[in-house]
């Protein structure tokens, strides 16, 4: 009796012993849980469309920065473009706003636009970069793969392009895995030869090997011609008026890209991704997909009462740039709205509201088109386009002393904005320095509001006289400093490898 | 010969019972064979047997005291209970001793002989409560027994005070835990820290376990009445059995189970209205209309003249003018609050005689919101039961099943309805709430907030089941098998919809929102415990277990735009013209543990603890996913060394040190942080319809993270004086927490935002004092006062290696998440004064230091002008009975703290964000006003003259306070007027809640989180007071 009691207790404990047993058996194979919503760069990168994929998440880093208010960067703080006078009372984000157009004392190191350009264009050179290092991995076909090689190392140029312009020497990361970067937090500044070096392999490697304009379901994405524009505008920087010209030469004869007939058909939404373009930053209709543009600049409202807006006064033109067109010149009517309506559809007189009374731009009118709002809109906002590389190729070939070559072209862009050659309308032809100046003009006319001018400035070495002569806010405060940006606060906090010393003079 | 009365419910039992019965009846034979043989030689009693019937009373009350153990000190096996109305039957054979206790009582001893027949006991409380059980993790101890720091809320203090949320309870009653209201609409959160900060990243705050069931998230769901206890787990001894889920402390609460031997059904109730508390004394719409007039005169006296039409034409929109003219102007304020009522009601029925116990019951709680359209009803039933099957295996079943439905105010209402002009009219001719367009942006221009919270839908249904199965097995004696199974299960919905008439609803026809968040947990604990006491100066509790707890997280989320009417709502969205998002989210945990504790006592006054837990987490890449959390404690009962002698003893009651050491862990990390992943990414490469893409997200994931690691000291002592009228508990802690997840900025050129990594480290140390007085207890009147105290610094002690600041409200040396920093204040510009730093600036103007002296006002400028984190806090709560009549008065303070408090700086001049303005604000400054700190108005907004921008130091006030929480005056029946008509116990209250708060503050709440945060904000959701009416009946 008491053995058998015994025995039963015994056999109860082994019981709880051998469940318990039982229980932890493969309990450290549950905590294997990897989660299931979403992909990593590996797995991505492993076939034919994981790498097309990849390849769409870096052009929607383009759409991410110029859906922002960034866009505003190469617009305003030059004679074509300001921020009206109203905007800072609107509190800090907009103070630093105005600042890149003001170059006011919160033009710093820590203003969100310095820091945000700075942001998403490394976010989208991360993105190339991954795509670079994994893309010759995969199997797939050599056609495929250097197709989307081409699109990675365009978009990469394109980024560093705008970084190594805005703010020089810039660190320089690349599909090349780095120690210093994983120790330091950060790579070094790259001398801007270092970069402009990359670039221009970047570029020649995407000239060679993306398909042409009009290939099947290219569409808006980088073509062998996008490629060779832009490697001709980075020369052109360079001053390496050589390269720059042979580089664009090609694009003025080929068939696949001529000038669209009337420069007003350019701004209507039917008509994007047309004939004379060449790279078009995408928008569209969906939810994420719209920008914000046509809200800073009030393109909406314009002969209807429907579309509405918001804000809308944020970014106006410059008087200079209202004034500089000839008479007769049709891009100027394609360019500004000078007249406001309410909702009902009658005239508003915004005249005893300041610089608000002025005139507008126009150029992303939504109100023909298919977005919803002016903080939504669909237009696409263009990169590069035919006009552009014919200005750029008469740059060339007068810096190269052909002065009559750059004036045939410089007369094609005003033929077809409605004006006759310019020695005609002029009675005078032009020296050398008198075309610099006047291409300068013309570029602002053709492509104003398009986010060249800060860089066509720049380069030129025009940027501090043209700003102190014709942009009000910005004469007082730019100087020499102003060339170039304040290297980032979070990137200096954060990168150890940068000292402070190693900040962009004057900053 | 002896009897035992088991009363009626045994009438028709199961044969088992019936046996149970005989064979007690066999072992009570048997005992008292024996004591016969012992006794029979000394106390020759002619062995007369006699019924002895009694009654239990508390001494105070008088009213019946139910299952008070009765024993016969001479046959301790034939001990029983007093029943629901505190009668007792027992058969007493001669002379006998019996021993009443009762937990909360002194146990009190009576000699009755076989000639009493009827008799009356009167127990008295037992105010040193050191017999209290205590609940510990998987376990349970005496109060007196305790080595670490634990504090405990009983139900009944709890049952006093009707609170809709736990938390809330809490609130300035436990030392050391410190609890701020996350917002005032009905069903609105708290934030519980215990003990200080504890982390960077302030996770989820601490660890709830509910019946033995680890949860996450607040349990707003739990009524508050169906509580048995709160044991809020503090040191690390204590909450070291809980491992790397500890770190932010452990809140223990046991629901009511029914009570052995005792029947009752409860109905607990009341009913009350809720008015804002505290509001803004905003100027009238003439005062307000002049005020404009002048500001903008003021820009250029020359284009717009003070009392010019053409000037009024530009300061005022056409409604305005209108309104003007007629003299009318609109209070926004009361257009969107109201008194709103309250009520609860909770019946319970609680049946523990025999071999099942069950509780059951059920709450409704219905709270109006004080703005409209706001409001919280909560149904919740509570079933527990438990059954002893034999006397080896018993089974459980806990339950709580709970229905929340919550309409929210929709973003601002609040916030609008006090921005609002006076002179715009709230509604239009026909009734309804008036809403304007803006011409020139063709948008609404503002929400009117009466149609935001009348017409916008914000609905959230919370649905949870608490929930768990266990199975207790005594092995053999001493050995104890338990297996419980828990489960919590809990969805929420959340339904918006924007109509037409509201900002969000207006360009896009409507904005409808759908979210559906949910979660399943699961855990399985196995747990074996071993009492082992080998000889009287000896024992020893072996706990040992084996754990597991799952979770799956699902979320989705989808909005769509552009309805044909504003009646269908959120209830058909593929009607909607554009889909504008969708989106899900999913995931799993698993947590596997080991845990074990060992307590052994010597002598019954040197006690110690060994406890450590061993903790899997899947959070955590394969090379750091274990962690190991021990714990050491030991305690010294003083009071019960034999050199305390007796005179001593006579004037202290109880003295105890307690010292305790251990790790804690906090596994708080989102499941994805150890991952590089990649979003969706669409292009849209034709204009029209986009490509699916990906793109790196911003975080760079870390495979490396590990656990947060704290190690806790905490040295204490328990005293008790003047026959217990005097305790006292104090306790000191020390805190190093290391391997502190920070999520780290990345430089943007590495493409990443941030990476969490487990570097920084901080320091918390800390006092929290706890006192109870009985200055007077005598039969008629009694007074009570609990007081505690408690403070805590914190301070980070390492970020990076070379880095004493990462930002400017991360500094080391200083807490975390508790810095203000801003510009410094320095008055307001006069005539003559130098403008440099601010070139646009005016006289009147807001002036701040150049703090770096660069010339320029630059954000470099800014500094540290306040911290949050308050010196002390605490309560004073005050009991007083006469007789029946009782009332208790509940105060909380805090003082030390800084508010970041923009509301009320914001609403003392025109410019300063808002459109309205406090009737102190009329001291603005004029030239002829010079000495005041009430800025000019200014037409054109705040930011353009006061350069930099924003706010400054002028916004951080001192937040010192003392509020008093509540006063009740309650009634107790007599139990001679209440047994005439069958009631148990009768309790009627009446209960003002926030009758009063004294401070210098300026603002509304000097309680509301300081930080800079803008979504805590006062003038969010406001605060109320409450009058009650309330009920506690037992039968």
């Amino acid at each position: 009796m008491l053995f058998t009691h015994k025995y039963s207790n015994v056999s109860k404990i082994s019981l709880i012993f051998i469940m318990t047993g039982m229980l932890l058996a493969g309990c450290s194979k549950q905590l294997d849980i990897k989660p299931e919503v979403f992909i990593s760069p590996e797995e991505l990168y492993k076939d034919e469309a994981g790498v097309k994929s990849g390849i769409v998440g870096i052009y929607r880093q383009l759409l991410e920065l110029k859906r922002s208010d960034y866009v505003i960067v190469g617009m305003v703080g030059t004679d074509e473009g300001k921020t009206t006078l109203f905007v800072p009372t609107w509190g800090t984000y907009w103070q630093n706003f105005c600042a890149v157009n003001t170059y006011s004392t919160l033009m710093t190191a820590q203003n969100d636009v310095v820091q945000g350009f700075w942001i998403d264009c490394y976010r989208g050179i991360t993105n190339a970069n991954i795509a670079i290092r994994s893309i010759p991995g995969v199997a797939i076909s050599d056609a495929t793969k250097n197709q989307a090689l081409g699109e990675a190392k365009f978009m990469r140029a394109l980024f560093y392009f705008y970084l190594v312009q805005a703010y020089g020497a810039v660190p320089m990361p690349t599909e090349e895995v780095s120690t210093v970067a994983d120790q330091k937090g950060g790579l070094p500044r790259s001398s801007e030869e270092e970069v402009y070096k990359l670039i221009v392999s970047d570029l020649q490697f995407a000239a060679a090997n993306l398909t042409a304009k009009g290939g099947e379901g290219n569409t808006g994405r980088a073509t062998k011609e996008a490629a060779a524009a832009l490697l001709g505008k980075v020369y052109l920087t360079r001053k390496d008026w050589n390269n720059a010209k042979t580089t664009l030469e090609p694009l003025l004869t080929a068939s696949n890209t001529t000038l669209m007939a009337n420069y007003a058909d350019l701004f209507v939404e039917a008509n994007e991704n047309n004939i004379e373009s060449l790279f078009e930053v995408q928008f569209s209709n969906e939810n994420n997909n719209t920008s914000n543009l046509a809200n800073n600049l009030g393109c909406w409202q314009i002969n209807s009462p429907e579309l509405p807006g918001a804000g809308g006064h944020v970014i106006i033109p410059t008087d200079y740039f209202f004034n500089s067109f000839e008479d007769g010149d049709k891009r100027k009517d394609a360019t500004f709205r000078t007249l406001f309506f309410d909702k009902d559809g009658n005239p508003v007189d915004y005249s005893w509201w300041s610089d608000v009374g002025k005139p507008h731009i126009k150029k992303f009118d939504i109100t023909k088109g298919v977005s919803v709002s002016g903080g939504q809109s669909s237009r696409n906002l263009y990169y590069l386009r035919l006009a552009d590389v014919i200005l750029m190729y008469a740059e060339a070939q007068n810096e190269l002393g052909n002065t009559a070559v750059a004036m045939q072209n410089l007369n094609r862009i005003r033929n077809r904005a409605g004006l006759q050659n310019y020695e005609t309308a002029h009675g005078a032809t032009l020296t050398q320095d008198q075309l610099r100046k006047e291409l300068m003009l013309e570029r602002m006319r053709e492509l104003g509001f398009e986010g060249w001018r800060w860089f066509d400035l720049k380069r030129t070495g025009t940027l501090l006289t043209e700003v102190k002569a014709h942009n009000i806010d910005a004469a007082p405060n730019i100087t020499e400093k102003h060339l170039l940006y304040p290297i980032p606060t979070r990137e200096f906090e954060n990168n150890q490898s940068l000292k402070l010393s190693d900040q962009n003079p004057g900053y | 010969m002896a009897q035992i009365h088991y009363g009626t419910i045994y009438a028709g039992q199961q044969p088992l019972v019936v046996l149970k019965i005989l064979v007690m009846k066999n072992i009570t034979s048997f005992y008292l064979l024996l004591l016969f043989v012992c006794l029979g030689m000394q106390v020759r009693v002619q062995a007369q047997t006699n019924q002895l019937h009694g009654r239990v009373l508390d001494a105070t009350s008088k009213k019946p005291l139910p299952f008070v153990t009765i024993t016969n000190t001479a046959n301790k096996k034939a001990s029983q209970k007093s029943d629901a109305d505190g009668n007792f039957s027992m058969a007493v054979t001669g002379r006998s001793t019996l021993l009443f206790s009762y937990v909360g009582y002194k146990s009190h001893t009576v000699n009755v002989s076989p000639a009493d027949t009827g008799i009356t006991v009167t127990m008295e409380t037992d105010i040193s409560g050191l017999s209290e059980v205590v609940v510990i993790g998987y376990g349970q101890q005496q109060k007196k027994d305790l080595t670490s720091a634990v504090a405990s809320i009983s139900g009944k203090e709890l049952s006093e005070m009707p609170v809709t949320n736990i938390n809330s309870a809490l609130q300035s009653r436990v030392p050391g835990v410190q609890v701020t209201n996350g917002g005032f609409e009905p069903g609105g959160g708290t934030n519980i820290k215990i003990r200080g900060i504890n982390s960077l990243t302030e996770g989820s705050g601490p660890t709830y376990v509910v019946d033995g069931v680890i949860m996450t998230g607040d349990i707003r769901e739990i009524n508050p009445y169906d509580i048995e206890s709160i044991d809020v787990l503090k040191d690390a001894s204590a909450a070291a059995i809980y491992g790397a889920r500890a770190a932010a402390g452990v809140v223990i609460i046991t629901t009511k189970k029914a009570k052995a031997g005792r029947a009752s059904v409860d109905y607990n109730g009341y009913y009350g209205i809720q008015k804002i508390s505290r509001a803004y004394d905003f100027i009238d719409a003439k005062d307000y209309a002049n005020l404009r007039r002048v500001a903008l005169s003021d820009e250029d006296p020359v284009a717009w003249p003070l009392n010019d039409p053409k000037t009024d034409s530009v300061v005022f929109s056409p409604r305005e003018l209108q309104s003007l003219a007629a003299g009318k102007s609109y209070n926004w304020v009361d257009a969107i609050t109201q008194v709103a009522p309250i009520q609860s009601h909770t019946l319970s029925i609680s049946n523990g005689i025999g071999r099942n116990k069950v509780y059951l019951s059920g709450n409704y709680l219905n709270q109006g919101g004080i703005i409209i359209g706001s409001n919280m009803k909560r149904y919740s039933v509570k079933g527990n039961m438990e059954s002893s099957v034999t006397d080896k295996l018993t089974m459980g079943l806990n339950t709580n099943i709970s229905h929340i439905e919550t309409d929210g105010v929709s973003k601002n209402a609040y916030y609008n309805a006090v921005t609002m002009s006076p002179l715009r009219p709230i509604y239009d001719s026909t009734g309804k709430p008036l809403v304007e367009v803006d011409p020139s942006s063709g948008r609404i221009s503002a929400d009117n907030p009466v149609a935001l919270a009348k017409d916008a839908i914000n609905h959230s249904v919370d649905d949870r089941f608490i929930g768990n199965l266990f199975l207790e097995y005594k092995v053999i004696a001493g050995l104890n098998f338990r297996s419980n199974l828990g489960l919590d299960v809990y969805k929420n919905q959340r339904f918006e919809y924007y109509p037409r008439n509201t900002y969000d609803g207006y360009a896009p026809l409507g904005v409808a929102k759908v979210q559906n968040f949910g979660y399943r947990d699961w855990v399985w604990e196995n747990t074996l415990t071993y009492d082992y006491n080998p000889s009287e100066n000896h024992s020893l509790n072996i706990l040992g277990g084996y754990t597991t707890q799952k979770r799956r997280q699902e979320y989705n989320f989808e909005q769509a735009s552009g309805f044909p009417t504003d009646e269908l709502t959120y209830k058909n969205m593929s009607l909607a013209a554009r889909r504008d998002n969708i989106s899900s989210d999913y995931w799993n945990r698993v947590i596997n543990s080991f845990l074990g504790r060992v307590i052994y006592k010597f002598k019954d006054r040197y006690i110690f603890n060994v406890t450590a837990r061993y903790d899997g987490s899947s959070n955590f890449g394969a090379e750091n996913r274990h962690g190991f959390f021990p714990s050491v404690s030991g305690a010294w009962r003083l009071i019960d060394e034999p050199f305390i002698g007796f005179k001593m003893k006579s004037l202290v009651n109880d003295a105890k040190i307690r010292v305790s050491y251990g790790v804690v862990g906090n596994q708080d990390i989102g499941y994805d942080r150890i991952y590089t992943r990649m979003d969706a990414a669409a292009y849209p490469f034709n204009g029209s319809s986009q490509s699916t893409g990906y793109q790196l997200g911003g975080n760079a994931g870390n495979s490396a993270l590990k656990w947060e690691s704290q190690r806790q000291f905490n040295a204490g002592f328990d005293l008790a004086l003047h026959s217990s009228r005097v305790q006292l508990t104090f306790d000191f802690y020390n805190k190093d927490i290391r391997n502190l997840l920070l999520d780290q900025a990345l430089a943007p050129s590495q493409g990443f935002s941030n990476k969490m990594i487990n570097v920084a480290a901080m320091n918390t140390r800390g006092v929290d004092i706890g006192l109870k007085l009985y200055p007077v207890k005598t039969p008629n009147f009694d007074w009570q006062v609990n007081l505690n105290w408690s403070k805590y610094k914190s301070k980070i002690t390492a970020l990076l290696p070379g880095r004493d600041s990462l930002s400017p409200t991360l500094k080391v040396g200083e807490a975390p998440n508790s810095l203000i920093v801003d510009y410094v204040y320095d008055g307001l510009y006069q005539q003559g004064d130098d403008f440099k730093l601010n070139p646009s600036g005016r006289p009147g103007d807001i002036k701040v230091k150049d703090i770096n002296n660069y010339g320029v006002i630059n954000p470099y400028d800014r500094t540290i002008v306040g911290r949050t984190t308050p010196k002390g806090w605490g309560g004073v709560w005050n009991y007083f009975r006469y007789k029946r009549v009782s009332m208790t008065v509940f105060a909380t303070y805090m003082y030390g703290h800084d508010v970041y408090d923009k509301a009320y700086t914001d609403y003392l001049y025109l410019g300063g964000g808002r459109n309205v303005i406090v009737k102190e604000g009329l001291k603005y400054w004029t030239p002829t006003n010079t000495n005041t700190d009430v800025p000019r108005p200014n037409a054109f907004g705040s930011s353009l003259r006061m350069l930099p921008q924003g706010s400054s130091s002028f916004a951080t006030e001192k937040g010192d306070f003392i509020r008093i929480r509540d006063i009740t005056m309650s009634y107790d029946f007599s139990p001679d007027l209440l047994s005439r008509i069958k009631v148990r116990s009768l309790r009627a209250y009446v209960q003002v809640m926030e009758p009063f708060l004294f401070t210098s503050y300026r603002g509304i709440d000097p309680e509301i989180n300081g930080n800079m945060d803008p979504s805590v904000r006062a003038d969010i959701y406001p605060r109320y007071r409450t009058f009650l009416l309330g009920v506690n009946l037992g039968l």
